[in-house]
């Protein structure tokens, strides 16, 4: 039961789409050595994790807590996914009628006796897409692996022997660069710690200080 | 109905603001965070600030047992316990307010103590002698009216059948029922019997459990709160989860049918999900879940849910309560 063990005054929580959006956010805050004020739950996907955020806003001890999401834009687009916070927050009395996504991360305030709310839209709060295209502009850094692995990817699928959705493309190109690096079939979280990708893109800085701000770190 | 209600100076509740109320209503919080209160300053609102209610609430938590109140004059300053901050020397300043939201066009009701020459005068300060039916049940505390009473009020007439069909939800065979004398002792007892579907004696309804006693009584409760009030304290007391989500609906139906307006308490969540599993099958205005926290300043501090906030919390596993 979530919200009784977690409550307590000032404390934190992000909200996640999933396992790897909870690995590779606990691996960046290894990195940038951010400290544990908040723990990371992974939801089973963003309607769940909204439904999450909605539940404790008003939940018991939830009152003084800071409360955030990570949510990916996928093909529907940041304004989209802004609109769904919105509706969500209309009913505990969050006006955000005058506001618009910040680039850099929203980080809302709080109407008394509620929660303050941040929201990150993967992958920089601008683009459509999702966690792995967060991942893959440390991979353009790196030289020419992106390139290598998307030519790669169009030969696969002009030879017909590929079946990946195209909203799943980013996703393709991240993993194929990955299973050619020590160790193949790591997972996504794993790509930080083991230093395979390196996380000095100008949005992996964004997304450290929007963590800071909102959790007073 | 009461589209709202505030609550001033009574009991632990400085000022205590429930913005919306639905028909059916239930209320959760940790224990002494006020719920019961808010079921005795309906109580208090339905009749008129009635002497013997005021009494009757002060028996029930032990506030007029001499001793604590030895030190003062007269024993009408058992009511101060009524009181926030129970001080007697503010209290003929400080009224309890009981009333819908300051913008409605219904009178507040307020009672007060008030002490000129050694006279104490309880009753409600707008004059008015309106008062509104009202029922009140608790599987812990002494009722006013008993069982019997009330199915005096309502035996022979077409609403039997739906307090027979609510029985039913417990033990399907239930096919009539009765009261039967039962003095012993010089003391009079009613009791209520039951015949069942494929018996022809009757029998008592005890026999068949203490559940279902307990679900008789609300029930008959309920049906004589018409177009009035009716308060149901701790409504998970006896009762085992299935035959909750029966219950509420068969309470949300009543109340619709009826015009009651239901306020009631709880502490368990299987309550919990079996009332919004009920309030899903109606309109969102039909009900409301709120939950009670205590707030340093005022007393305490209620927090309402939507449906779609319950149904979330429900379905996520975050605590409501």
């Amino acid at each position: 039961m979530v919200a009784q063990s977690d409550a307590q005054v000032g404390k934190g929580i992000l909200l996640v789409e999933g396992k790897n959006d909870k690995h590779v956010i606990l691996a960046l805050c290894q990195h940038f050595s951010i400290p544990e004020t908040f723990t990371i739950k992974e939801c089973i996907g963003d309607d769940r994790l909204f439904e999450m955020a909605d539940a404790l806003i008003p939940a018991p001890g939830y009152a003084d807590a800071i409360i955030g999401l990570v949510v990916d834009a996928d093909e529907r687009g940041v304004s989209s996914r802004w609109q769904q916070l919105v509706s969500m927050l209309q009913t505990h009395g969050y006006d955000l009628s005058s506001l618009r996504p910040d680039p850099e991360g929203s980080v809302l305030a709080a109407p008394a006796g509620c929660p303050r709310l941040g929201l990150w839209i993967m992958p920089n709060n601008r683009d459509t897409g999702r966690l792995e295209d967060f991942l893959l502009a440390m991979v353009q850094q790196q030289g020419d692996g992106l390139e290598i692995a998307s030519r790669c990817l169009s030969n696969a699928e002009e030879a017909g022997i590929t079946t990946f959705k195209a909203t799943h493309r980013s996703k393709a190109v991240l993993h194929t660069y990955l299973a050619w690096q020590d160790e193949p079939g790591m997972p996504m979280g794993q790509s930080i710690t083991r230093q395979v990708l390196q996380p000095t893109t100008t949005t992996c800085h964004a997304f450290i200080h929007w963590l800071k701000r909102l959790f007073h770190t | 109905m009461l589209d709202s209600l505030s609550i001033s100076n009574f009991r632990l509740f400085k000022k205590l603001l429930i913005p919306r109320l639905g028909r059916v209503n239930l209320f959760s919080g940790k224990n002494g965070t006020g719920k019961s209160s808010i079921l005795e300053a309906v109580m208090i609102y339905a009749s008129n600030a009635n002497f013997k209610i005021l009494d009757s609430l002060v028996k029930a938590r032990n506030e007029d047992v001499k001793g604590l109140n030895s030190v003062y004059v007269h024993n009408y300053f058992r009511f101060r316990h009524l009181f926030n901050g129970r001080n007697p020397a503010a209290i003929e300043e400080n009224p309890v307010l009981i009333c819908v939201d300051e913008n409605s066009r219904i009178v507040p009701r307020s009672f007060v103590i008030q002490d000129t020459d050694w006279t104490i005068k309880i009753g409600n300060k707008d004059g008015s002698s309106v008062t509104v039916p009202h029922k009140y049940v608790s599987i812990n505390k002494n009722h006013p009216d008993s069982a019997a009473e009330l199915w005096d009020e309502i035996n022979l007439l077409p609403i039997e059948d739906d307090v027979i069909e609510a029985l039913q939800i417990i033990h399907p065979g239930v096919k009539r029922i009765g009261f039967v004398d039962f003095t012993e002792n010089n003391r009079p007892e009613r009791v209520p019997v039951v015949v069942l579907k494929d018996m022809a004696e009757r029998i008592p309804l005890k026999s068949l459990g203490e559940g279902v006693v307990h679900l008789l009584h609300i029930v008959l409760a309920l049906v004589n709160a018409k177009q009035g009030f009716f308060l149901l304290d701790e409504a998970e007391n006896g009762l085992h989860w299935s035959v909750q989500e029966k219950l509420w609906q068969i309470i949300f139906q009543l109340a619709n049918k009826l015009d009651i307006q239901v306020l009631a308490t709880t502490h368990s969540k299987d309550c919990i999900a079996a009332f919004q599993a009920a309030w899903a099958e109606r309109a969102e205005e039909e009900g409301g879940f709120y939950r009670l926290d205590p707030d340093p300043e005022w007393g305490a501090k209620c927090t309402p849910y939507s449906l779609r906030t319950l149904s979330n919390a429900l379905k996520n596993h975050v605590e409501m309560r």
